[in-house]
């Protein structure tokens, strides 16, 4: 039974745990404000639920998860069965058998969990690094003290045989080995109860704060669709984010979601080809200096870190490596958004400090702003592949029912692209859609830009096209590139457009549904299917590409290791088309090797970056004859004539 | 320090056959207006001499129509502090050469930047009527630049060709033209773009100078436009076996058939390895 002593600890150990807490509340409160929406509660409350009791996202990753689940329930179950039992002092025997049954059960589930954890957390060697263990060894010292106590009191207690086996199998087979000392008994209770008090009260201040901080970051979750970046009011001399207090309050939060699982890393194409690149030391690395600058200042003065910088987790390279593509997004069970706190210090890099970014975008940034598009060709190239097409252009036609965006890797990349194009508008015209082209009127749609970190090129750019489509009073866009598609579906609405966006896998499953375009013979060959990012990840349109080759092709797809939501990026988001790579492998190599791994004769895409990357990783590993990488789009041409 | 730089709006053409149907004039739609790349290496280096020097002021000025403002605002951002607008249009070099100088001569200044031509007109001559107008030392197409304050002198690396410099020293005031190679401009910051719109810009009108005019005739004038006679053909060939990044670039400065010299930046372990991309790609080693 507890005495006033435990009492009084229990209550000094909850407030070191609130106050531990508040500090990190006020860390975070640093941050900017950033508004949030306190509606849908319900819906919030239940994906807390579901990801915090039911642990839907952690145990995605099977090893880590099952660990994570026997060490959460095998902690607070045992923890509230004791709580109850202080309450209750008469107990059902038949009650007490179950409970203590359950108890010795979750206690070795919990210790099996704990070894992993260890063990996976040595192994990597991050004992020694970044973070230190201390969470991890005080929960396998509260439970050997546990079974300990358990197996000196069966000793002492000596009731009849099956009872005990029965009730605590495990504390019975310790008990053979344990004197029948009741000061032991006494000193592994205490050092238990101690140790829970110490792992309760050092919450706060291991990374063990993720217990509350995750499940916050997850109550906050942005419901909206997934990697649409913050509008950036362009006014002052600073933007985007080069100090701690530049970040949201819901930035800083993430620093002590994470709890350095790893899991970003391994799904990050950067960490994994081996650039400089991990979007788990970008979080901690952030948290750290996020505790440094409040423990050299008092709260309101605090001596402002730096963070874009030459060298360190966030200079050089580093954030540059980011393709944007959301896999550590997906893959992070608390739901840090790595590319938001990257894309602030891109934007900081380019629009403040305006020296600190690859000098290759210094180029692209002056083309688009010059002539409209990345490439610096001008705006009248952009009708160049129309020339002996029939296809209306919006000037001259205003009444079309679709507007066809083309983009600047359709209309301008190379041969290429720009036969696709015309593919494309040979299928609409098959489809009979009534549809019209921009031409020379369109612009670079921003996406990279806005990615790269030059956001005010990238409202210049929204703005402008905004102002051209409500013009001509668009109403419909289709686009067959996923990042156009994106920035017009998810982040123009940010500057007042509301068109109805379709990618044009989308626009032919509806024509084929209602029957407007046939398929006259389905296609041969083994192909398999790359995920674009921003279809998939950003999108969600898994599905319908898939139905789409489905109807397509004669033999199903192959898919391959990373796919759908754990897809590979092909290495061209985020500005990395442009990029000069010199470390580490390259992306798509990584990607076409995957591919050809699948013995399937092909890949097929429906983005143009993903397929001028993965072309190019397969030419030159010699394969430009024998393995494929063709556009949904061009099959489509072929299985329609 | 004081430095005035010259810069001009120019007009690029980036689409073939840019005479409109009129044969007369150029078709607006096929041309972009931007600031002159040499203008700008020439701003690169005013900025950098106002970080290395801090006392320091920058003018930037241009001749031209309301429309050119831009460029001035432009040069704001990346480092000018005072915008002059000379309201007055001129195709002729000399003339231009005229009207700056007539401006300048009452401004104080040690250093006087241009850019070595403008890229539309390609003519090269303004900076050189510009020191002669003022009388002062010029050193054209620089790529290097030593600035001695204290001594009233400089010493400029000039671009001779085929890998030759020259070094030449001269006393300050002095004029120097920008070659490509100076240095790699830089992007402005937001922040001064931003500013740049609200700066106040000085604009000042000017008659024609009839003074040093016998007659019309001096001038150059514009007779006729014809279409260029047709280039050998260059066609891009894509090696796809290049990177994304390598096959824009090509994309960028035309094919590889097209010399043209290009600034390396980064580490140097970086910079050895391009060099060696380079050299591969044109089949030296």
């Amino acid at each position: 039974m507890l005495s006033g002593f435990d009492i009084l600890l229990i209550i000094a150990a909850l407030t070191v745990l609130i106050c531990g807490m508040l500090k990190r509340y006020r860390l975070w409160r640093r941050g900017k404000p950033q508004s949030l929406d306190g509606n849908n509660k319900t819906i919030r409350l239940g994906k807390v639920i579901k990801s915090v009791l039911g642990h839907q996202k952690v145990l995605e990753d099977i090893y880590g998860g099952i660990a994570h689940l026997f060490i959460f329930w095998g902690f607070i179950v045992p923890l509230l069965l004791v709580v109850i039992g202080q309450f209750r002092t008469v107990v059902d025997p038949a009650w007490a058998q179950w409970g203590s049954l359950l108890l010795d059960i979750l206690g070795m589930l919990a210790l099996t969990g704990t070894g992993m954890m260890l063990y996976k957390g040595l192994k990597d060697g991050r004992g020694k690094k970044e973070d230190h263990l201390i969470h991890l060894w005080t929960l396998l010292a509260i439970l050997i003290t546990g079974f300990l106590a358990e197996g000196t009191r069966l000793k002492i207690v000596e009731t009849n045989f099956p009872y005990n086996l029965l009730s605590s199998p495990v504390g019975f087979a310790i008990s053979y080995l344990m004197p029948a000392s009741p000061l032991l008994l006494k000193l592994m209770i205490r050092s238990h109860f101690f140790l829970v008090l110490f792992f309760i009260g050092g919450l706060p201040f291991t990374v063990m704060r993720h217990a509350i901080a995750g499940t916050m970051n997850l109550y906050y979750q942005e419901l909206e669709p997934q990697g649409i970046i913050e509008h950036l009011a362009l006014e002052g001399e600073r933007f985007g984010t080069g100090k701690i207090d530049d970040f949201t309050w819901k930035n800083l939060l993430f620093t002590d979601a994470c709890m350095s699982c790893g899991r970003c890393e391994r799904s990050c194409p950067a960490f994994i080809s081996g650039q400089p690149l991990s979007p788990r030391i970008v979080v901690r690395e952030l948290g750290k200096r996020m505790a440094e600058t409040h423990a050299i200042a008092p709260l309101d003065i605090y001596e402002q870190i730096r963070l874009v910088n030459e060298d360190g987790a966030f200079g050089g390279e580093n954030i540059w490596c980011c393709t944007t593509c959301l896999g550590c997004v997906e893959s992070c069970p608390v739901l840090v958004k790595h590319p938001d706190i990257i894309v602030g210090m891109r934007r900081h890099a380019v629009l403040t400090e305006a020296t600190l970014f690859p000098s290759e975008y210094k180029k692209v940034f002056k083309n688009t702003e010059i002539f409209g598009d990345t490439l610096g060709k001008g705006s009248l190239f952009r009708e160049d592949w129309a020339l002996n097409l029939n296809v209306k252009r919006i000037y001259n036609d205003p009444k079309v029912e679709m507007l066809f965006w083309v983009g600047c890797m359709g209309a301008l990349y190379d041969e290429r692209t720009r036969n696709k194009t015309v593919k494309a508008c040979r299928i609409l015209e098959k489809a009979g859609v009534d549809f019209g082209i921009l031409g020379k009127e369109e612009r670079c749609c921003g996406d990279s830009a806005r990615r790269m970190g030059n956001e005010y090129l990238f409202q210049e750019l929204a703005r402008q096209n905004i102002q051209t489509l409500k013009k001509y009073n668009v109403k419909k866009i289709v686009t067959f590139c996923p990042h156009g598609f994106h920035v017009f579906k998810n982040e123009y609405p940010q500057f007042g457009a509301d068109f109805e966006v379709l990618h044009f896998t989308q626009l032919i499953k509806i024509l084929l549904d209602e029957g407007k375009l046939k398929i006259q013979s389905k296609l041969d060959g083994l192909f398999t299917y790359h995920d674009p990012c921003y279809m998939g990840r950003y999108n969600n349109l898994y599905k319908t590409p898939r139905d789409l080759l489905d109807a397509l092709l004669i033999s199903d797809l192959k898919e391959m290791a990373h796919s759908k939501k754990g897809s590979f990026c092909c290495g061209a988001g985020g500005g990395n088309f442009w990029r000069v790579r010199v470390v580490g492998r390259r992306m798509e190599t990584l990607r076409i090797e995957e591919a050809i791994g699948t013995n399937t004769s092909g890949v097929i895409t429906a983005c143009p970056f993903c397929e001028i990357m993965l072309e190019s990783a397969a030419n030159q590993k010699g394969m430009e004859y024998s393995y494929k990488v063709v556009d949904i789009m061009e099959l489509l041409d072929q299985a329609i004539r | 320090v004081r430095v005035v730089v010259c810069i001009k709006q120019v007009s690029h053409i980036y689409y073939p056959l840019a005479i409109d149907v009129s044969g007369k004039q150029l078709d607006p739609e096929k041309l972009v207006f931007m600031l002159n790349p040499y203008d700008e290496i020439a701003l690169e280096q005013a900025a950098r001499i106002k970080e290395c020097y801090g006392n320091c002021e920058i003018v930037a000025v241009t001749l031209g129509l309301s429309p050119s403002e831009e460029i001035l605002r432009y040069a704001f951002a990346m480092g000018a502090d005072r915008m002059i607008r000379i309201d007055f249009e001129s195709t002729d070099a000399w003339l231009t050469s005229l009207v700056l100088a007539h401006v300048i001569k009452d401004m104080e200044y040690d250093i006087l930047l241009c850019g070595k031509k403008a890229i539309d007109s390609n003519a090269g001559q303004v900076g050189s009527f510009i020191a002669e107008l003022l009388q002062l030392p010029q050193v054209s197409r620089i790529v290097g630049l030593k600035l001695f304050p204290e001594e009233k002198k400089a010493i400029a690396e000039r671009y001779l060709g085929k890998g030759d410099r020259q070094l030449v020293e001269c006393s300050l005031p002095a004029l120097f033209t920008a070659e490509e190679g100076l240095n790699d401009p830089r992007y402005p910051p937001l922040g001064r773009r931003l500013m740049a719109e609200k700066e106040n810009l000085e604009v000042i009108k000017m008659e024609f100078p009839e003074a040093h005019f016998d007659n019309e005739m001096d001038l150059t004038n514009f007779m006729s436009l014809s279409p260029p006679r047709p280039k050998p053909k260059k066609t891009f060939a894509p090696d796809s076996s290049l990177s994304a990044s390598e096959r824009m670039k090509m994309i960028m400065v035309g094919g590889i058939t097209e010399k043209k010299s290009e600034l390396l930046e980064g580490k140097a372990e970086d910079i050895s390895r391009r060099i060696v991309e380079v050299l591969e790609l044109e089949k030296i080693i």
